[in-house]
């Protein structure tokens, strides 16, 4: 039982970092219909910013908040000059350029910082220590990483539910004619979401590369699937699922890994461990078709 | 496709024009040839300067435009349609949620509803009230009695005159609705075409034999 406990939270340390990169996602989805293949690339690149920041002797938590600033501006920057242009493209326009941003941030970060495999960072930004609750053994990044999560997220909800500009993001992203009716520079208000993403997909990487080291130009690769797998599980366009998805997949994920082998005693067939991420497929596969729109989704309705 | 030719039209100060027309006749291009919500050529001029080709600085600059179909932000709630509609302005939104809650007593009860939920007649009250939260000097109103019960209509047209009448708000009103229209305008124009194919008094029009077998089918 304490071995589940403490499986459950490392779950959700993973799963908090593909809730962030599913809600980066979500954001662009919701306001463009587009899912944007770069935006792991684009968390991969905020990380080695930050990873750049520590090398000239910033402190940790200062690179940090630097670079969600800076990626935020990136972002912004990449939507008014990259995707503006394309922005009354068809939907297939738009998905091949963010794939040519993927390839774009890729080879720049490799080009910029070399592929080589780095530690980062160096000092572990939370404390390697744990502390015993009630027997379960809990280790204070994981804590860190859930928290740092669970108050940007609530952050992001009362600023889209409390101030006039999210407000207006929601309605930009939802209604563009009426929102230019109403005088709110929709153009603009795409390119905030997209900064929101990227500051999201910074924070996302600069965990990555701390929980899962090392710090290379395909680390986010595999994230990017499990936050693409989270957000369609929540429902592509709600963000409270999205993060809803990357938590419980992080949790199911832990899991099948931790008691694959007891499975193999009880005469299981095979060795779920390796096999995980095809097991989390094959799940949300099932809870697809049972319902199309997610678990928080809504039911895509179109009048003829 | 060009859907207007040579369209020209003036709205006085104060004053309420009518709009009428079959369908395709470009009334609903008309309206939004002014609010900037389309390609247009030739020149429009507000308060003696030429008003930009786009809507969002032209809602900046003082018109309101009630689009077809109301335009309704229809996953937000009441409160926050009206917010929207004041979003160029940087203070007293709470003067100007009273005003248009004295005219619409309703909404403030059913503040937090969202708005998708209201029937046809509240969300074209709300598209309405959503425009008047932006304080405009021109409203440009597209079909508000589109698929509406008459009794809705006549209170929809009441309080657009009331808004009219005491508060000077100038108005351009678009309508199949022939009656109604010229029953509460001063002055209208016909478009068939894309082209004015009559104008003149809103009395006037109303008892043109032509308009009368077209428009108000007596």
């Amino acid at each position: 039982m304490q071995e589940l406990f403490q499986q459950v939270v490392i779950g959700l340390a993973s799963g908090s970092i593909y809730g962030l990169l599913a809600l980066a996602l979500v954001l662009i989805h919701r306001a463009t219909g587009v899912i944007n293949f770069a935006q792991g690339e684009m968390a991969m690149f905020s990380t080695y910013i930050a990873w750049q920041l520590v090398q000239w002797d910033v402190p940790y938590w200062l690179a940090f908040a630097s670079t969600i600033v800076i990626s935020f501006a990136g972002g912004l920057a990449i939507q008014r000059v990259v995707i503006r242009p394309v922005e009354n493209a068809p939907v297939l326009t738009i998905v091949i350029v963010t794939l040519g941003l993927l390839l774009i941030f890729n080879g720049l970060a490799t080009w910029l910082w070399s592929g080589e495999v780095r530690t980062f960072p160096p000092n572990r930004p939370f404390s390697t220590r744990t502390f015993d609750v009630g027997g379960v053994v809990i280790n204070v990044q994981d804590i860190g990483i859930i928290l740092v999560t669970l108050g940007l997220v609530a952050a992001l909800w009362a600023f889209f539910q409390f101030t006039k500009v999210g407000l207006a993001l929601r309605a930009a992203a939802l209604y563009p004619d009426s929102s230019r009716l109403v005088g709110i520079r929709v153009g603009w208000m795409l390119g905030i979401g997209w900064g929101l993403a990227a500051a999201l997909g910074a924070v996302s990487g600069m965990f990555t590369a701390a929980a899962f080291p090392p710090l290379e130009p395909s680390m986010m690769q595999a994230v990017l699937i499990y936050a693409f797998a989270a957000a369609v599980l929540g429902g592509i366009d709600s963000p409270f699922g999205a993060l809803v998805g990357g938590l419980a997949l992080g949790v199911f994920l832990n899991l099948v890994g931790t008691y694959s082998d007891d499975l193999q005693d009880l005469g299981f067939p095979v060795d779920l461990e390796g096999l995980r991420l095809p097991v989390a497929f094959v799940f949300i596969l099932g809870l697809l078709l049972v319902r199309p729109q997610g678990l928080f989704g809504r039911v895509a309705a179109r009048r003829v | 496709m060009q859907a207007l030719h040579g369209v020209s039209l003036t709205v006085d100060n104060g004053e309420m024009v009518a709009v009428l027309g079959a369908n395709g006749a470009g009334k609903t291009t008309t309206l939004r040839a002014v609010s900037g919500t389309v390609a247009r050529r030739g020149e429009i001029l507000f308060e003696g300067k030429r008003l930009p080709r786009s809507a969002e600085r032209t809602s900046r600059l003082g018109i309101g435009h009630v689009p077809e179909g109301r335009g309704t932000f229809s996953e937000l709630t009441v409160l926050e349609n009206l917010r929207l509609g004041a979003y160029t302005r940087r203070n007293g939104l709470g003067d100007d949620l009273d005003r248009v809650f004295a005219f619409f007593p309703w909404m403030r009860e059913r503040r937090d509803q969202s708005a998708g939920t209201l029937s046809g007649g509240e969300q074209q009250m709300l598209a309405l009230a959503r425009a008047l939260m932006g304080r405009p000097r021109l409203l440009l109103l597209d079909e508000p009695s589109l698929g509406l019960a008459p009794i809705v209509v006549r209170e929809i047209f009441e309080i657009v005159r009331r808004l009219n009448e005491q508060e000077k708000l100038s108005v351009l009103v678009v309508e199949q609705n022939a009656t109604v229209a010229l029953e509460s305008s001063s002055r209208a124009y016909v478009l068939e075409s894309g082209k004015v194919a009559l104008e003149g008094s809103s009395e006037e029009l109303a008892r043109n034999e032509g308009v009368r077998r077209s428009y108000l089918g007596y």
